[in-house]
């Protein structure tokens, strides 16, 4: 676990003028499941294609084990490759598809047959060796291809957006199964989606992609707890996201305005790290609703609010709470507690000042 | 409502149907017929006339037609592949040029194509080509587009991902062309061939410049023979070679599989 399996060193792809992906670095150790993470067009597929070797950087180096690839055709490469459409090999069955890799490297008919058996063994598909991909369902044909992908033990597996194409209940039964083939063969992956719940359900760690750049590295829980910007805050997970002045700090509590409605809060959480203090970031479930409590003597916020709208997310209600300085703060309640809760009740809501992060941008 | 609608479009696909076959069931009748003047009488009938076929009037146009189509279609093929690649994946410069310019050679009449061939031989000192070997190039010159076309369609719809998971899994290039494109287009290049088969097996216009006295192609013989006479004989002709190109695209379907692309199926 400890030996440095990939590094980016200052990666950057420009198409044309336009840079795609700049100055990208990043570790990555050998058996970790890390997930690149961005909206759409953000320059995960490039990415991962300058790491496949499929695209030149323009700058930048790609070390596998040390080794730097440029110049490395992606067939020596020995990087794995899932797709998003899978992309097998319509007229091989699924136990050709497999045995693809071994048959290239010129491995004997009976080493091939034992990998390929194992392989389809370690994504549940045994007894399907015969069929061709058209004739599987979704699924089947994504577990065939992640069987492609490992059956020639690679040691790094790239995959891009792999379960975009299935439903959601197969998509969350696939995440848990992808981890658990992750871990079992300890190959390292990289995983690009869009999707932040799979991206925290899987990974060991998240980069989080910004427009050609990393807007944050980190294992799920820190990026959800320790956003660094409001782009992470909001991107992972969901977030009250406010724009706020500093007015004074005293005893490590930052007193912050919400701008323009005059309502003032505590937060004890670290200033940012670049320049000043510019946004704050609650998530829903730090808005709690405590009833009939005693006012603490230590520094706490106290919102009298009241009931905007109550969204049911099943086991929760995402309730929507307003101020009267006009701020509308969203708070997670569990739904058993909140059945009785209408729109046009009063509640108070009680937010800790760690719990508030301050953002600079 | 919906009912008119949708027997109106059942008595169009009849009336097509019964265009098209209608001068194949004329055809087929003459070459059953009784008498050696073409008569129809549905109840008689003889099937006496392709006794005929086997006389070497027949036979030697036929072996020679059959020869140069497989020629023309082997050719054609392994050309068309080759040009194709290079049009479909080394973009080479002007690529999309290249595919429409593809298409010009049907806006070319034939017999200006003919004409313009024997022209450039005479003028080249290569008269002597004329016959078989011209016969030969001609045909080339006029399926090869054709074959070009269909085979780069097929690389065209190539999934690139395909060659990039080949790729990955340490495939090199020219194991990815042998296991994984060769075999994925291999309909696209049957149907191309298949084409240049018919083509030249039942081409008039441009053969009729090219054919030696003593050495003609079918069709030739056949118009040769009509300025004389219309019989039963020449029916018969016409229903076997239509079974033989039929034969023809049968034992190409089976080897190439390709009837899914021609009908717009996906796999
Ligand atoms: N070959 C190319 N030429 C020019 N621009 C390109 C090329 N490939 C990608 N781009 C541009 O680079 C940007 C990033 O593309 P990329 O495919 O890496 O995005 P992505 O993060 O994978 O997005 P998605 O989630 O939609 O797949 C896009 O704006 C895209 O238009
Ligand atoms: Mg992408």
């Amino acid at each position: 676990m400890t030996s440095t399996d990939i590094e980016l060193v200052k990666l950057s792809k420009n198409y044309g003028s336009t840079p795609i992906v700049r100055a990208i670095d990043l570790t990555v150790p050998q058996g970790e499941f890390v997930s690149i993470l961005g909206p759409s067009g953000c320059g995960k597929t490039t990415t991962l294609n300058m790491i496949a070797g499929f695209t030149a950087p323009t700058s930048g180096q790609i070390r596998v084990r040390g080794v730097d690839q440029n110049g490395v055709p992606p067939e020596k490469r020995r990087v794995g490759l899932v797709f998003q459409n899978y992309a097998l090999f319509p007229h091989m069955t699924v136990k050709q598809n497999v045995g693809f890799g071994l048959r290239m490297q010129g491995k004997n008919q009976a080493d091939i047959d034992a990998q390929v058996k194992k392989a389809l063994h370690s994504v549940h598909l045994d007894g399907f060796e015969d069929r061709y991909p058209k004739e599987l369902s979704g699924g089947q044909q994504q577990r065939t291809a992640l069987a492609r992908a490992i059956a020639p033990r690679p040691s790094l597996l790239l995959l891009d957006e792999p379960l975009s194409n299935l439903d959601l209940k197969l998509r969350e039964a696939m995440r848990i199964e992808l981890k658990d083939v992750q871990r079992e063969l300890g190959i390292t992956f990289v995983y690009v989606t869009h999707d932040q719940e799979e991206a925290m359900a899987m990974s060991d760690r998240i980069v989080v992609m910004q427009e050609s750049v990393i807007a944050q590295v980190g294992t799920p829980s820190e990026l959800y707890s320790t956003p660094r910007s409001t782009f992470v805050a909001d991107f992972i997970g969901k977030s009250n996201i406010f724009a706020v002045t500093p007015t004074r700090a005293e005893a490590g509590i930052h007193h912050i305005e919400i701008s323009g409605t005059g309502l003032e809060l505590l937060a004890a959480s670290p200033e940012p790290d670049q320049t000043e203090i510019a946004y704050c970031s609650i998530r829903p479930e730090a808005a709690r609703w405590i009833e009939g409590r005693s006012r603490p003597d230590r520094p706490l916020n106290i919102l009298p609010v009241e009931i905007n709208k109550i969204v049911n997310l099943g086991a929760y209600l995402e309730v929507w709470c307003r101020h009267q300085s006009d701020t509308v703060i969203k708070s997670l309640i569990s739904a058993a507690r909140g059945a009785h809760l209408k729109p046009g009740v009063n509640i108070e809501l009680t937010i800790e000042p760690a719990a508030i992060k301050l953002l600079s941008k | 409502m919906n009912q008119i609608v949708s027997g109106f479009f059942w008595v169009s696909l009849v009336c097509v149907m019964a265009f098209i076959t209608l001068p194949l069931i004329v055809v087929i009748a003459a070459s059953l017929s009784p008498s050696a003047q073409v008569t129809l009488v549905p109840w008689e009938w003889t099937i006496r006339w392709y006794g005929d076929l086997v006389a070497s009037r027949w036979l030697d146009p036929f072996m020679l037609s059959a020869q140069i189509a497989v020629l023309v279609s082997v050719i054609s093929g392994v050309l068309g592949l080759l040009a194709a690649y290079v049009v479909a994946f080394e973009k080479c410069p002007g690529h999309a040029a290249i595919m429409s310019f593809l298409l010009s050679p049907l806006a070319v009449p034939q017999i200006v194509k003919g004409v313009a061939i024997v022209l450039f031989l005479s003028s080249a000192g290569l008269y002597r080509w004329v016959g078989t070997p011209g016969l030969i190039a001609a045909h080339i010159i006029l399926t090869l587009p054709f074959a070009v076309r269909m085979i780069a369609t097929a690389m065209f719809n190539f999934d690139k991902n395909l060659d990039r998971a080949g790729q990955s899994l340490g495939a090199t290039k020219a194991q990815r062309i042998r296991h994984l494109l060769l075999p994925i287009i291999k309909p696209g290049v049957f149907s191309g061939m298949t084409f240049a088969f018919i083509i030249s097996f039942n081409n008039i216009p441009l053969s009729v410049f090219l054919v030696r006295p003593g050495e003609t192609t079918l069709p030739i013989t056949v118009i040769n023979y009509l300025e004389y006479s219309l019989d039963p004989v020449l029916a018969a002709v016409n229903v076997a070679s239509l079974l033989f190109v039929l034969a023809v695209i049968f034992v190409f379907e089976k080897v190439g599989g390709f009837s899914a692309q021609i009908h717009g199926g996906s796999k």
